[in-house]
């Protein structure tokens, strides 16, 4: 995905290189974060992704692939109510050296007005069927115009939140845990706690020598010294604090699903509070899911568990899925391999 | 005569269902300013003869509320022409609420009597307020009688969709609470049909759950007019043939 913005009054397109050390702000993997950014009057997307035929080369006959499927955006944006499809363009690359062949999919660049929508914008690319019928040959299914064969990642466009990631979830705080503020007690003996009412607060304790100096750092090195103490402290916070927040994410999720057992997904998805839906949408694979559903359908399908099997669910799963979705091993191995580095350096 | 400007309750964000129904127990006034864009305020001009049968009822009917629906549509026109996201602000529908449709919320909605008009509990006030998820949205008294309205504008370029659209409150709750009610198409197709007298309510339940999971599988996005409604049938003539392949 490639995206661009335009300035009000300005009518040349910007780049995150053209904005340097600022597009840092706005741009990430897939959010466009233009938060406060008042000025910005349209934002320009365009999107190339392949999608690999070997998962779906038994059920379809890939060499009609520009007939059997279409490919494309969706556009959501709940606070306008909106959703609409805009149609980009697709075309099978044979096997050739010794690359397996994918179906090359592009959607030229189209701009969005910022000032018609709110919120969130999210936009998910799509590969659908293109016929009013078509037979899954492998499952022995007939599909309808428009079902769902592959999708990615949504991009997010962000027009009023502040923050992004796991920064989204929480507001982050450092306060003295020897002195803290009236009102507040930290826990003893800990470097950071969570406040999840009203609003989740993630406190953290400066009293802890260098762990200000290091979690604030933006050094991005795979194996420096600061990178790889600061991932690994940020996996134990992540771990600590997704487990406790997936429990109350799915909570709320389940009373909701009681409230309303007819509704979809995304209905129920879309009813949960932003930090709880935010973690749901991020983690809910964690949990031991079907990866290869989309994150509303794994809920949906944790959801069916009675209460006693899904408590149990949690507590099986939480410690592995998390370990695995926050690169656990990796940090551990780059800390082992950062403090192996400086032990023999103090030998030598 | 001039035109009233579209305004807002600034202070939204810090008032609960129990702040507003104290403001109005007390006969507190609410901080308003205009809502302006580009510097420029904004009409608001409700239709004067619906207003005016606004005054002195004791209830109100689907029919008023058709009538309330269209003439709030056509006065937030210059708001929408001018940026659709002004719509979502909670301080314009609170006002909306509060101020221009303050009998019909408080009656409708908040159990008043036309003797005092005062909400009978602090948990009715709730539809003052609204948000930006979906359900908030649809239960604002105001806000979902404008969804109702927009649907139709965006569905058939006329408000011939309305009446459908409020005619059932389960019937609007279930689609227009929901994912598959952003799509102005599908949500009208769906209400036009299913507000008819044939059909029960456990069983309108049934059909909405049926095309809820039809689009758990297909983009709905990606299909025409023509299709949603061919799915739709599709969808009650499977729960006619075979009632209990869904349970509600």
């Amino acid at each position: 995905m490639t995206s661009e913005i335009q300035i009000a009054g300005n009518n040349r397109w910007l780049s995150q290189a053209d904005l340097g050390d600022e597009g840092h702000s706005i741009w990430g993997e897939l959010v466009v974060d233009l938060t406060g950014r008042d000025d910005v009057e349209r934002v320009r997307l365009s999107f190339e992704l392949d999608v690999p035929t070997a998962k779906i080369g038994s059920a379809y006959d890939i060499k009609k692939s520009s007939e059997y499927f279409q490919f494309g955006v969706r556009i959501w944006n709940k606070s306008t109510r909106w959703r609409e499809f805009r149609r980009g363009s697709l075309a099978l690359v044979p096997k050739s050296g010794g690359r397996n062949s994918r179906i090359e999919c592009r959607l030229d660049p189209f701009p969005i007005v910022v000032k018609e929508f709110g919120g969130e914008i999210e936009i998910e690319p799509i590969l659908v069927t293109r016929p009013a019928a078509l037979v899954d040959t492998d499952r022995n299914i007939l599909l309808g115009k428009g079902s769902l064969i592959a999708w990615s990642e949504p991009v997010v466009i962000m027009l009023d939140r502040v923050r992004k990631g796991i920064d989204s979830l929480f507001e982050f705080l450092w306060i003295s845990f020897a002195k803290p503020p009236a009102g507040l007690e930290p826990p003893a003996n800990s470097f950071f706690f969570v406040k999840w009412e009203p609003r989740p607060k993630l406190y953290l304790n400066t009293d802890v020598d260098n762990l200000q100096r290091l979690l604030v750092s933006d050094s991005k090195a795979g194996r420096s010294h600061d990178g790889s103490v600061r991932r690994a402290v940020n996996s134990i916070i992540a771990h600590q604090i997704l487990s406790s927040g997936l429990s109350a994410a799915l909570q709320q999720a389940r009373h909701h699903r009681v409230e309303d057992p007819d509704g979809t997904g995304e209905d129920l998805l879309s009813g949960l509070d932003e930090q709880n839906r935010t973690i749901l949408r991020g983690w809910v694979s964690a949990l031991g899911t079907d990866r290869a559903l989309r994150p509303e359908e794994q809920l949906l399908t944790l959801l069916d568990l009675d209460a006693d099997e899904l408590m149990a669910r949690v507590a099986e799963q939480i410690p592995n899925g998390l370990q695995s979705g926050l690169g656990t091993k990796k940090a551990v191995e780059n800390l082992i391999a950062v403090v192996a580095n400086a032990l023999e350096t103090k030998v030598d | 005569m001039a035109v009233k400007k579209l305004s807002r309750v600034d202070e939204w964000a810090d008032l609960t269902a129990q702040d507003v129904y104290s403001k109005i127990i007390n006969n507190e006034n609410f901080a308003v300013s205009p809502v302006k864009f580009n510097d420029t305020p904004i009409d608001f001009d409700f239709d004067a003869s619906v207003q005016r049968g606004l005054v002195g009822r004791t209830a109100f009917s689907v029919d008023d509320e058709i009538k309330i629906a269209i003439a709030l549509h056509e006065a937030l026109i210059p708001a929408r022409q001018a940026s659709p996201a002004l719509l979502r602000d909670p301080g314009v529908w609170m006002w909306i609420g509060l101020q221009e449709l303050r009998d019909y919320v408080l009656i409708r909605w908040c159990g008043a009597k036309r003797t005092s008009m005062l909400p009978v509990t602090p948990e009715r006030c709730s539809y003052f307020l609204t948000g930006d998820a979906l359900v908030r949205q649809a239960r604002c008294a105001v806000r979902r009688l404008w969804i109702a309205a927009n649907a139709s504008h965006r569905a058939r370029s006329n408000y011939s969709a309305v009446a459908a659209n409020l005619a059932l409150t389960d019937l609007y709750t279930g689609v227009f609470e929901r994912m598959l009610g952003l799509d102005a198409e599908l949500a009208c197709a769906l209400t036009a049909e299913l507000h008819k007298p044939k059909y029960l309510e456990a069983f309108r339940r049934k059909v909405l759950i049926g095309v809820g999971i039809r689009l758990s599988t297909v983009a709905l996005e990606c299909l025409d007019a023509g299709q949603k409604g061919h799915l739709i049938k599709e969808v009650i003539d499977d729960l006619t043939a075979n009632p209990n392949v869904i349970k509600a």
